[in-house]
């Protein structure tokens, strides 16, 4: 049982990554597109009441002031707090947040219990009673994350199955998918609840679990703690298969397309994607446009007499 | 393409009642356009103003500015609105035969 | 109570509208304009227009031409020309223009609908179903994820996202596409990075691009016809060069100046591009331009190329390929002048399109350096050149934001800069600035008014904005206050002209609206009689 439980964690572990990884990386190559940005672009500096740099005369004299960091921030602040939807919905932030919590939570939880594994190898028991100050950190972080994931991921998945059951707006929208999402975490959150309220006070399976993880070598585990184990796993290797990367996808939606506005500079990199791209084939069919499936983009859109036919 | 009964013969016309065959068009037509909003007869200020926009028209290609048509006529663009109950864009130019201005206009 | 409009309902019901407009259904709009049986009526289709046109969506037709089909095979062409667009939008080759903002928008949406909200359509229909952002987002989200992904019609029934692909769903679909504004409040609220208008803009190229379906007088009349002869108004060279020097007469005669528009002056420092439609509906509006810029020294010129005087760009509403047509014939004739930047007129969109949108299109000598007519008017006015009285504008004064300069490109303080100068009793509506509302014409429908379409843009698509600039001279309701509405774009201004049509708001509450130019040059020492004028003379 608990060589299975490691070998289907290792495996959890490994297909999100690469699923994750892979998904990401295809829409980072995608091609340069043209600009569609919209304003405020929290990174210009006087983003207070939306302005660009087009504000300025003749800005194209003018160093640009930017810096990336400030919407870097703003975008990790709102993954914690989701103040966009505190701002404009709230009774969904209600449900929203502490679902996301438990999400955020549950993933600190398991990389802390990863480290205390390691202090605990090192020499260091991970305990309430641990005469190590690191010890005792690790016992009361490894007990916080979990229990207040499991106590505000399960809040949360409730809350939005009855939110989007009784929203009509919302429940037009659902699908069969979301619901069972709801029914999927709910499980995953409350068989840990469950495991810490009536097994484990302490959550010491966990840390034991998890020396047995990264020391291959396994420990015998109670089934409540085992279920939970097994529901996380399982989780892990279905949210590829959901819309759950937005928590990073909305990175790019902000820093790539809504907050892009680089201008095409004679000589950049830019303008060195732009022209491959121009030089590819086009076959859409409408007969206004022309194309044969050979012609380019440069070709059907530029008339003859241009110089820059060569482009 | 809508089509559109006036004075005992058949024209095609867009949705909003514009002739489409501008060089189909006769007096007669534009009496008939006229008469579908009330007015019964024409007269000489009437013939002014279309046969201006009529002409300015066939060498323009677009109806000319409002401006210029109370400039040429002598109308002012109330009196325009007397003579053509819908005004010099939707009632003149549609009695004149010529097509709907269109684009951002 | 009606029912609930449902996403599948799209494909349902063969030529039987969705849903229909009630005036007493909409949100209601401010006295003196709240008795719905005041208002003006709502334009309903003949039963000869309902047998020969495609309607069947909301009663309201933008494109009286589109075709039907006359047997199964047809139907069957159609549908596959749909799917086949739907995978070019999703080809690098075919759509790198904008894959990667669209895949972002179609992929990780939560389907939360916190967007709706922000919709001045959706909210103005009293929250009609059929005009929620998300109702045409999710349906293309399921058509894509079904006809044009591996796998997709299995994933359809299991997760019960079919939707059907038939006539009425594409012919439908068409037509939800032309009933936004691609304003982008929604996208900005939203906080996954999510563009309702972005897809209803690729729905929009999908119709073009690949069965060439799209509104007359954005397509075969607007960039075909700017293309070819220089202007969607049909505005020839020479005719357009003939106006202007018409109207320089007029207009010097009228304000005690002289003034003279040059054309077509080789090595000029700056182009300003116009919109012929205001050379021809609104005329104060360039000839504004020519008196600022020749006041205040400037070495500058207009063109008389075709497409050189025309600044519009409709390809920036519904296709890529007439868009970079557009952009580059401008950019060409700015180069062959060996200026040293193009001064973009009062035109929203041609903002949007020609400084950011085809950026990315226009390479090497073509990328020439494009100002808005913002910092451009700004820099005159406050260059101390040009000597000004803001007593002479003492009206009440509001500023209505186009939403392509504003909240696509984020010059929101310059203008403002102006009008507090110039202006005393300037105010701001609400919301402003960014979170302005659009008109109602945006996205291309204020020069769009095939069979009822006017009707519902003033209605429905113009009617917050309409409730907004009421409310912002609420101090002052008595229409023998003179009050004037600054709106700096040709489309805003199309889209007003119909609404106060409409609701005859110049007459019930005495505002006419205008340009920021012409408050400038109103403004002016020099002049010996006012340009902006309620009365006609």
């Amino acid at each position: 049982m608990s060589v299975a439980l490691i070998i289907l964690t290792y495996f959890a572990y490994v297909f999100i990554v690469v699923m994750y990884s892979v998904k990401l990386i295809k829409i980072a190559r995608m091609p340069v597109h043209l600009r569609w940005e919209l304003y405020p672009i929290a990174s210009e500096t006087e983003s207070k009441y939306g302005s660009s740099y087009y504000g300025d005369v003749e800005q194209w004299k003018k160093n640009r002031r930017k810096t990336v960091l400030k919407g870097i921030f703003y975008l990790l602040k709102e993954n914690f707090w989701f103040g966009e939807y505190f701002r404009r919905n709230r009774w969904y932030w209600l449900v929203l947040l502490p679902w996301h919590i438990g999400f955020i939570l549950i993933i600190a939880f398991h990389i802390l219990c990863f480290f205390g594994a390691i202090v605990i190898i090192a020499g260091v028991p991970v305990s309430a009673q641990s005469t190590f100050i690191l010890g005792r950190t690790f016992y009361y972080l490894i007990l916080l994350t979990g229990v207040i994931s499991f106590i505000s991921g399960a809040f949360g998945s409730i809350g939005l199955l009855i939110k989007r059951l009784i929203d009509k707006d919302l429940r037009a929208f659902a699908t069969p998918q979301n619901y069972f999402n709801y029914l999927f975490t709910l499980a995953v959150f409350a068989s840990g609840l469950y495991a810490w309220h009536f097994v484990d006070p302490t959550l010491s399976g966990y840390r034991e679990f998890w020396k047995g993880l990264v020391t291959l070598s396994p420990v015998p585990i109670d089934s409540a703690t085992a279920t939970h184990i097994i529901l996380f796993a399982l989780f892990l290797i279905y949210l590829p298969f959901t819309r759950s990367l937005h928590y990073i996808t909305k990175f790019f939606a902000y820093l790539w397309v809504r907050w892009d506005d680089k201008p095409n500079l004679k000589g950049s990199k830019i303008e060195r994607n732009v022209k491959e791209w121009l030089n590819k084939p086009v076959s859409w069919s409408a007969e206004h446009i022309k194309a044969d499936g050979k012609k380019s983009w440069v070709d059907l859109t530029t008339e003859k007499k241009s110089d820059e036919k060569e482009a | 393409m809508a089509q559109m009964k006036l004075a005992g013969d058949t024209y095609e016309v867009d949705e909003n009642g514009f002739m489409q065959e501008t060089d189909r068009w006769t007096e007669d037509v534009a009496r008939a356009y006229a008469a579908r909003e009330n007015v019964n007869e024409l007269t000489d200020e009437h013939w002014t103003a279309v046969n201006y926009l009529r002409n300015y028209y066939l060498e323009n290609g677009i109806c000319p500015m409002i401006r210029r048509l109370i400039k040429e006529t002598g109308f002012n663009l109330s009196k325009l609105y007397q003579l053509f109950p819908e005004g010099p864009a939707q009632s003149a130019c549609k009695w004149a035969g010529v097509p709907k201005p269109t684009g951002c206009v | 109570m009606k029912k609930r409009l449902k996403l599948t309902d799209i494909a349902k019901g063969g030529d039987a509208p969705l849903t229909e407009i009630n005036l007493d259904e909409l949100t209601p709009l401010p006295p003196p304009y709240d008795k719905v049986e005041e208002q003006p009526e709502f334009k309903r289709l003949t039963e000869e227009q309902k047998e020969r046109l495609v309607c069947n969506l909301d009663g309201v037709v933008s494109y009286a031409a589109l075709p039907k089909p006359k047997n199964k095979e047809e139907e069957k062409k159609y549908v596959e020309q749909f799917v086949s667009g739907l995978k070019k939008l999703l080809s690098k080759e075919n759509n790198w223009t904008f894959l990667q903002p669209l895949l972002l928008s179609l992929d990780y949406c939560a389907r939360c609908q916190t967007c709706n909200e922000a919709c001045p359509i959706y909210l103005a229909s009293g929250k009609n179903e059929l005009y929620r952002p998300t109702y045409r987002s999710e349906i293309f989200r399921r058509l894509v994820n079904k006809y044009a992904r591996p796998g997709g019609k299995f994933k359809a029934k299991l997760n019960r996202e079919d939707i059907e692909l038939n006539w009425t769903t594409i012919t439908r679909f068409y037509e939800l596409s032309y009933r936004c504004n691609l304003c982008r409040r929604c996208a900005q609220i939203c906080p996954l990075g999510v563009d309702n208008a972005l897809i209803a803009r690729e729905i929009r190229k999908l119709f073009s691009q690949e069965l060439g379906w799209a509104p007359k007088e954005l397509h075969e009349k607007g960039t075909v016809l700017q293309l070819e002869v220089g202007s969607p108004t049909g505005l020839r060279p020479n005719v357009a060069m003939d106006n202007l020097e018409f109207l320089d007469e007029e207009f010097s005669e009228a304000l005690g100046i002289e003034i003279k528009t040059p054309w077509d002056k080789k090595g000029a420092d700056v182009l300003l591009i116009h919109s012929a439609g205001d050379i021809i509906s609104f005329p104060e509006g360039p000839i504004s331009f020519s008196v600022l810029c020749n006041a205040a020294g400037i070495n500058w010129t207009l063109s008389s190329e075709v497409g050189g005087y025309d600044g519009v760009n409709y390809g920036v509403f519904y296709d890529d390929f007439q868009l970079a047509k557009v952009a580059t014939r401008h950019a060409q004739i700015a180069q062959e002048l060996g200026v040293k930047k193009i001064v973009m007129g009062e035109c929203g969109h041609q903002h949007k399109a020609f400084m950011t949108v085809a950026d990315r299109i226009l390479t090497g000598e073509l990328n020439i350096p494009r100002e808005s007519v913002m910092t451009f008017l700004e820099d005159i006015v406050f260059s101390g050149k040009i000597k000004f009285d803001p007593s002479k504008n003492n009206f009440p004064v509001t500023l209505h934001d186009p939403c392509n300069i504003v909240r696509n490109l984020g010059i929101v303080e310059p203008q403002r800069r102006i009008l507090r100068y110039l202006c005393p009793q300037f105010r701001e509506m609400t919301p402003h600035g960014i979170d302005n509302y659009c008109c109602g014409g945006g996205g291309g429908l204020s020069v769009m008014s095939d069979v009822n379409f006017t009707d519902w843009k003033a209605h429905v698509a113009g009617r917050l904005k309409l409730k907004q600039v009421i409310d912002a001279f609420a101090d002052h309701p008595d229409p023998e206050v003179k009050k004037y509405l600054c709106a700096p774009c040709l489309n805003c201004k199309l889209q007003f002209r119909d609404i106060f049509d409409y609701y005859k708001v110049k007459e019930r509450s005495g505002i006419i609206f205008g340009g920021l130019g012409e408050l400038a040059v109103n403004a002016m020492v020099d002049i010996k009689k006012p340009l902006i004028k309620w009365e006609e003379e």
